[in-house]
């Protein structure tokens, strides 16, 4: 018997941050493609394309919006946290 | 789809505060249609922040799927209430006729909003569900009558067509209030039983 357990990602806490940008088009998400692939961390990413808000919205265990914010910016769009 | 179940205790799920967005959202969905509406617009009415909706849904497509799907599921449920595949024709139709009208008496908003999705290429997410959840027992029911010789074999649509478009036609008329023949139409049991029986006239091979 293998009794060896498998670490418990279900038990992990997992936050959801919210944030207003401009990623408008479906070339804007593309370009943000790879860098949001480069961070460790983010669990899923997507932005909703249907809705005025241009919200990216990140499931994540341990980012801070912050991270999010410094990275998105770099790459030379806006990006808000939308509060609670 | 389900990843709120995996979310962390500090934002929990607030039943109350999701029914109250869902109603919302059907309130508005109905009222001004699926272009004009907006997960902001939707977060003012509902009285929550546009953040604690993208914590229900993943965007504003994911929630109208989400609760379109919930309330077809409750419709097809409803529907189909006391339906088993061995009735009669007849009487299989005479109780899904009964189940369709009560839903709609009981929830007219649910049946407008359906009707608002029904032709959007959201609806091919939520058909799947339906036939999964629900196709077997219709199905059977259809099979059987078909070969009892109660009912003509028919394209689907033909036969949706007449068996309950009629019923939906008198809903209509009924949510109006008035048709070209009258000011004040009220449906009423003696009107579905005379279209009713029509309609099985019209299905017998």
């Amino acid at each position: 018997m293998n009794n060896i357990k498998p670490a418990m990602y279900a038990k992990t806490a997992l936050n959801v941050l919210v944030f207003k940008t401009n990623l408008v088009s479906a070339k804007d998400i593309h370009r943000i493609s790879p860098i949001m692939g480069d961070i460790p961390g983010i669990l899923r990413w997507n932005v909703d394309e249907h809705d005025i808000d241009n919200v990216l919205r990140i499931e994540t265990s341990w980012l801070l919006p912050d991270d999010i914010i410094r990275v998105i910016t770099n790459a030379g769009y806006l990006c808000e946290e939308l509060p609670d | 789809m389900n990843i709120h179940l995996y979310l962390h205790p500090m934002r929990t799920r607030d039943a109350n505060k999701e029914n109250s967005i869902r109603e919302k959202a059907i309130e508005m969905i109905v009222k001004e249609g699926l272009d004009g509406f907006s997960m902001q617009k939707l977060a003012k009415a509902a009285g929550v922040s546009p953040a604690t909706l993208y914590i229900y849904y993943k965007d504003r497509d994911d929630l109208v799927i989400k609760i379109a799907t919930e309330v077809s599921v409750r419709m097809m449920d409803i529907s189909l209430r006391g339906l088993h595949p061995k009735m009669s024709f007849a009487e299989g139709m005479s109780i899904q006729w009964k189940n369709r009208l009560e839903f709609y008496i009981s929830y007219p908003l649910d049946v407008q909003f359906i009707e608002q999705i029904r032709y959007t290429p959201v609806y091919d997410n939520i058909k799947k569900t339906i036939r999964t959840t629900f196709g077997d027992v219709l199905g059977k029911f259809m099979h059987n009558a078909i070969n009892k010789g109660e009912c003509t074999p028919l394209p689907f649509e033909v036969y949706w067509s007449i068996a309950f478009a009629p019923l939906y036609q008198l809903m209509k008329f009924h949510a109006q209030g008035e048709t070209p023949a009258s000011d004040n139409f009220k449906i009423t049991d003696s009107t579905v039983e005379l279209t009713l029986q029509l309609v099985l006239k019209a299905l017998k091979p």
